[in-house]
């Protein structure tokens, strides 16, 4: 390998295991490989038999050797595979791992141990919510099931449930939450480790270049590195309430969960513990009443406090409804890690080809990458950098599988605008958690997506996503050399498309 | 001598319970400009209560399930709380959270009771499916802390109000704390508005069943409005507010402004008020909104909706301020009309401030009236304009303020107008009169039945005119709706029974009514619900109340209302109707089948007049094609397929119209929707 030959082609496979990422990037110099990355490995659905197929096609394609591995974030759809196929992954060689710096355990000023403490102890809090949702479902079943009011109780829990499931199935083990965080992420960092690695945690603003492929630089664009961009839900405007990007409110209702089983302490009570009538029940010697007046008044608040519990008003309880608080913590838990995705655009050659790889950035990490301050003006007729890269950009993975909080409109779709552009999109509605089904894709974003690519969208599996992209244009009449899908026993294994310099 | 102890002199019971609270909600304790004003005594109507407070209407439960805790009850009998209005102001005290929710819940509840001049009831519980099987609730419960969330909400399952608390992170945080606990029941604007929900919620059930984009966002913005205008109905509050802006409600107004800066500290409620107004981001001036006539067609957000509507409200509200104090301002200017630089007099902003509680007074009884003349299902927010100005010109001969203009004013500039009227006046939007049924067609036997059954709801008013117990009223009024027929002398039977009898024998009824009483065509019979134990179309006879109140000029109405509703088992193929289904068959088809169910409703309210023994109005959603039924003679009846198609539409493009993140993950599929209000504060 010769180290002035300039990259002249990249291969880009999306192995199609159901809805969540896995791509593997070949770079070459005329036909000779340089260069071999893998960027995540996961599916929303799927067990080690699922699988299996994809991950062995893929280590024979890398042909046993990453020379770089990235992991975007922390979620199932992301990282599950490293978890289910350790034993072949254990297999490859591996040059060099990149992470987002939100992963570094030893981030000097702290800040990423802070968010890992909170993501750990936001997952326990859910897990334990989710237990007793459905704890009480259960009771709530077997109670007499014949009332009109009852079922409409379950039909709004289980609408609940469902989200929770959904929410759990990206954010959660199946385990309880274990230190280190998902299986799939605590495995592969060990796996790192044990074959010594060199892992590198990286910040907005870097470029980085490889030995392997001259002139090619990677340049990290997200996660951003303030606390406002990564808890931000994106949807700015008035409509947005600070109280939703912050961890502070989500940590009290968090305590809550945390405590579901134990004891409480003063501590955990909003208001001085004289207010509050424990376990013990109503104790005459705690009241402040005059003798006389307070046998009445402990009689009186006995009965109020009966009534909470008594059976003919048990339809009037409320021991769901403040579990459900653990949903907008589930979708912040959700949107916080989607935004510390590792965002990376590979510009091969300066001035060259722009291939872009955001994981599952939500807007706000999108928007951070604009206020990089290095880049101000550092693009031509002094644009920012960032827009200059998006205006270059030849390949798109689509963030967060087609919906509409992983493509701004200003911030990224409309600085979409070359005209070589193709997207690949990892969304496959036959492999893919239910509530996820009413979202993705979003549909105008797919149309814009369609119109900026000139039709040149790649999606895992076009089930049910009606009209079909293929049907609009026929991604063959590209040619074996620029599109090709992978199949094996009729099953699709991949789809490739290759980005020529 | 001495007199027996009977005979020596009582004191009569109060009239009143002073208790204090805030006026808005803490954080405006902790501004320099705004602590004077967040102070305020409620009086609240004297009834008997215990430790809770639990009343008449209300049972404050503060059970906190986060902790698994009861807070101890507040004892308002208490001597001592009694002989200083209450406790003391103060977050750190669950007890006076509790006084505080009582104190603005059963205010809320009275302003609904003068402007409808009568008793309210909370919707009752469904216990099994069908009509009939409903169980009285007295109390509307509330839990002053029921979550660890920025969110509260009316339950229409558990007839309760749940209010959340939070640990706030401020936009601002020169304005709070960041971290200090955030208390939802402390607020009286989310307070007044959750129990309007309750209040719509015990008067039009199915306007919790967004049929239409109007109806949940009508929920909201009349909950917004009443909690608005009850702010302006404490001169105290107006007081400085009008000293500060020097008069002017419109161009600078606290209320308004301050109505959305609350939102700091909790979102969703104030947001519905950006439409009227906000802050210009360069000379931090607050600025009404100029209306635009495209917003109503655009939007369809409940929330986005709804604030067109609070906003055209406002807009009408100081329209009216206007008018009521344009000789008040030229008395002071020496007939120029234009003030003198400088504070106001301290008597002109007593009067300027008296005159914005009473304009506020009657907007809010204005707004609260219409109810009466709004259909029983699928509101829009035309039909509200039209009962508006119908009910106003049944209480107010003599509009000198011209306040109905106002209103008229205000939302054709947001381009609300009800369908089907060809001018906007108010003799066009006022209701048609019916009048007697003699006028409508001259057919006797019809009228006849109409008199008998008006006579009937004579009787009905005199005797509930002087109960005063609301169970009594609530069975007194079942019992009416309900009773069968004695058999052995054939009279005594409930209205419904009548209805179903005496208005199959005439075509005419269901012209009118917009319901199908007969169906004389086997063919056409499973358009319209039928029960097992009726060869008649089912319908349902809702919310019958007698409307006994006098305006301010010495009018005096006399009226019974009340709802009829129809029910209809629609099938739909790609969205358009190709048949029906028995309802007790259930909504719910198998995943992939190609025909989806929907329950469709029809039905109409219908306002009597007792003095003139005619029927005044009939404001109806019909079930049919009344087109088709017009011009078949009657003999032809077919469901109103525009409608249910268009509400097809409505409530399956709800299924990717999320409001929030929230409603996507969490929310329920539109057309069946338990909890319609826990996700509307969702963000």
């Amino acid at each position: 390998m010769s180290p002035a030959v300039p990259t002249t082609r990249v291969d880009v496979r999306m192995y199609c295991l159901g809805t969540g990422d896995c791509f593997v990037l070949k770079f070459f110099a005329q036909e000779e490989l340089q260069f071999t990355m893998l960027i995540d490995c996961g599916s929303c659905m799927g067990t080690r038999a699922d699988f299996l197929p994809y991950i062995e096609n893929l280590v024979d394609y890398v042909e046993g050797k990453l020379d770089l591995l990235v992991i975007t974030h922390e979620h199932q759809d992301h990282v599950n595979g490293f978890d289910k196929c350790l034993e072949e992954f254990e297999q490859l060689e591996i040059g060099e791992a990149w992470f987002a710096w939100t992963e570094d355990p030893d981030d000097p000023q702290g800040r990423a141990q802070d968010l890992l403490q909170k993501r750990q102890k936001m997952r326990l809090g859910l897990r334990n919510a989710i237990t007793q949702l459905h704890t009480n479902r259960g009771a709530i079943h077997a109670e007499q099931t014949n009332l009109k009011a009852n079922e409409q109780a379950l039909l709004a829990l289980d609408a609940f449930l469902d989200g929770m499931d959904t929410l759990g199935a990206v954010n959660l083990d199946e385990a309880l939450p274990a230190a280190g965080g998902l299986a799939g992420m605590r495995k592969i960092k060990q796996l790192l480790k044990n074959k010594q690695v060199r892992t590198r945690y990286l910040l907005p603003g870097a470029s980085l270049p490889m030995p392997q492929v001259p002139g090619v630089r990677f340049h990290v664009l997200g996660p951003p590195l303030d606390k406002a961009h990564i808890f931000a839900d994106g949807k700015e405007g008035r409509d947005t309430h600070p109280r939703h990007t912050t961890p502070g409110e989500g940590i009290l209702a968090m305590n809550s969960f945390l405590t579901i089983d134990g004891d409480i302490s003063p501590g955990d009570l909003p208001f001085s513990d004289k207010y509050a009538v424990g376990a013990q029940g109503l104790v005459q010697s705690e009241l402040d009443h005059s003798p006389a007046e307070s046998a009445v008044y402990l009689s009186q608040a006995r009965d109020l406090f009966d009534r909470y519990a008594a059976f003919d008003n048990k339809w009037r309880d409320i021991e769901q409804e403040w579990l459900y608080t653990a949903g907008s913590l589930a979708i912040r838990l959700d949107s916080h890690i989607n935004n510390t995705s590792l965002a990376l655009a590979i510009e091969i050659g300066t001035g060259g080809p722009v291939l872009l790889l955001p994981g599952d950035a939500e807007y706000a990490n999108w928007e951070s990458w604009h206020l990089i301050e290095k880049w101000n003006g550092t693009g031509p007729n002094p644009k920012h950098f960032v827009t200059d890269l998006l205006s270059r950009t030849v390949f798109y993975k689509v963030s967060h599988h087609l919906s509409f909080n992983g493509t701004p409109l200003d911030k990224g779709i409309q600085l979409l605008n070359n005209p070589d552009l193709a997207v690949m999109v990892p969304l496959d509605l036959r492999r893919i958690s239910s509530r996820w089904r009413t979202t993705m894709p979003n549909y105008r974003l797919l149309r814009d997506l369609m119109e900026r690519s000139q039709g040149k969208c790649i999606i895992m599996d076009e089930i049910e996503i009606i009209p079909r992209p293929s049907a609009q244009y026929d991604l063959t009449t590209l040619g074996e050399a620029r599109y090709r899908v992978i199949t094996k026993d009729g099953q699709t294994l991949a789809k490739q498309y290759t980005v020529f310099v | 001598m001495s007199l027996p102890i009977q005979h020596r002199p009582r004191i009569a019971e109060p009239g009143h319970r002073s208790l204090r609270a805030y006026s808005f909600d803490p954080s405006l304790s902790l501004r320099l400009d705004t602590v004077a004003i967040n102070r305020l005594t409620y009086q609240v109507d004297w009834e008997s209560v215990t430790p809770g407070p639990v009343g008449e209407y209300l049972e404050v439960l503060d059970y906190d399930p986060t902790v698994r805790r009861f807070y101890l009850p507040v004892d308002l009998n208490d001597r001592n709380l009694l002989a200083q209005h209450g406790l003391e102001p103060s977050e750190s005290n669950p007890q006076f959270h509790q006084q505080m929710v009582y104190a603005v819940a059963m205010t809320t509840i009275k302003n609904f009771e003068k402007a409808l001049g009568r008793k309210i009831q909370w919707s009752p519980r469904r216990t099994l499916d069908g009509p009939g099987y409903e169980e009285y609730v007295a109390q509307l419960r509330i839990y002053p802390h029921a979550m660890r969330d920025a969110n509260a909400y009316y339950s229409p399952l558990k007839k309760a109000i749940l209010f959340g608390y939070f640990s706030s992170t401020p936009a601002d945080d020169t304005q709070q704390m960041p971290d200090s606990l955030v208390f939802t029941c402390l607020s009286h604007d989310i307070i007044a508005h959750e129990v309007t929900h309750a209040i719509l919620d015990g008067i039009y059930t199915h306007y919790n069943e967004p049929t239409n984009p109007d109806v949940l966002a009508f929920h909201e913005a009349f909950a917004d409005i009443v909690a608005l205008f009850q702010h302006f109905t404490f001169p105290e509050v107006l007081k400085h507010q009008i000293a500060r802006t020097r008069g002017d409600l419109s161009a600078q107004n606290l209320l308004g402004e301050l109505a959305q800066q609350f939102g700091t500290a909790i979102g969703g409620y104030g947001s519905l008020r950006d439409a009227i107004g906000r802050q210009d981001p360069n000379t931090q001036q607050w600025r009404p909104l100029e209306p635009n006539s495209d917003e109503y067609r655009q939007q369809t957000e409940p929330h986005a909706r709804g604030s067109i509507l609070v906003a055209a409200v406002f807009e009408a509200f100081t329209s009216i301020y206007k008018v009521r104090i344009a000789d008040l301002l030229r008395i002071a200017s020496g007939g120029s009309g234009i003030l003198a630089q400088g504070e106001l007099h301290p008597d002109l902003v007593n009067r300027l401030a008296d005159e914005a509680a009473k304009a506020a007074n009657h907007v809010l009884g204005m707004c609260i009236r219409a109810l009466d003349y709004c259909p029983p299902v699928d509101i829009t927010f035309g039909d509200y304009l039209r009962a508006i100005i119908t009910a106003d010109v049944d209480s107010v001969r003599d509009d000198r303020y011209e306040y109905r203009l106002a209103f008229i004013d205000a939302f054709r500039r947001r381009g609300i107008y009800p369908q089907g009227i060809k001018t906007l006046s108010v003799e066009s939007l006022r209701l048609p009169g019916i009048g007697t049924i003699a006028e409508y067609n001259s057919d006797s036997a019809s009228q006849k039945v109409l008199t008998k059954l008006i006579g009937r709801l004579r009787e009905y008013a005199i005797g509930i005119k002087y109960e005063n117990d609301r169970a009594k009223i609530d069975a007194f009024t079942r019992n009416f709706i309900g009773k069968l027929r004695k058999e052995e002398t054939g009279e005594t039977e409930g209205i419904h029974q009548y209805i179903s009898e005496q208005f199959a024998t005439s075509k005419e009824f269901t012209s009118f009514t917009g319901i199908a009483f007969v169906l004389a065509d086997s063919l056409h019979a499973a358009v319209v619900h039928q029960t097992t134990y009726s060869s008649r179309p089912s319908f349902q006879v809702q919310n019958l109340r007698l409307v006994s109140r006098s305006g301010p000029d010495g009018l005096q109405i006399n009226h019974v209302v009340f709802c009829l509703v129809q029910r209809s088992g629609v099938v739909f193929r790609e969205g358009k109707v190709v048949g029906h289904y028995n309802l007790k068959e259930g909504i719910r088809t198998n995943p992939g089948d190609t025909e989806q169910r929907m329950e469709f409703r029809g039905g109409c309210t219908l306002i009597l007049d007792l003095d003139t023994l005619s029927l005044k109005y009939v404001v109806n959603r019909p079930l049919l094609n009344m087109q088709v039924w017009e011009q078949s003679g009657g003999e032809i009846a077919v469901l109103d397929t525009t409608r249910a198609e268009r509400q097809y539409r409505y409530t399956r493009q709800g299924q990717h119209h999320h409001h929030n993140a929230y409603t996507q993950y969490f929310g329920q599929q539109v057309q069946h929707l338990s909890e319609p209000f826990a996700f509307l504060h969702q963000h």
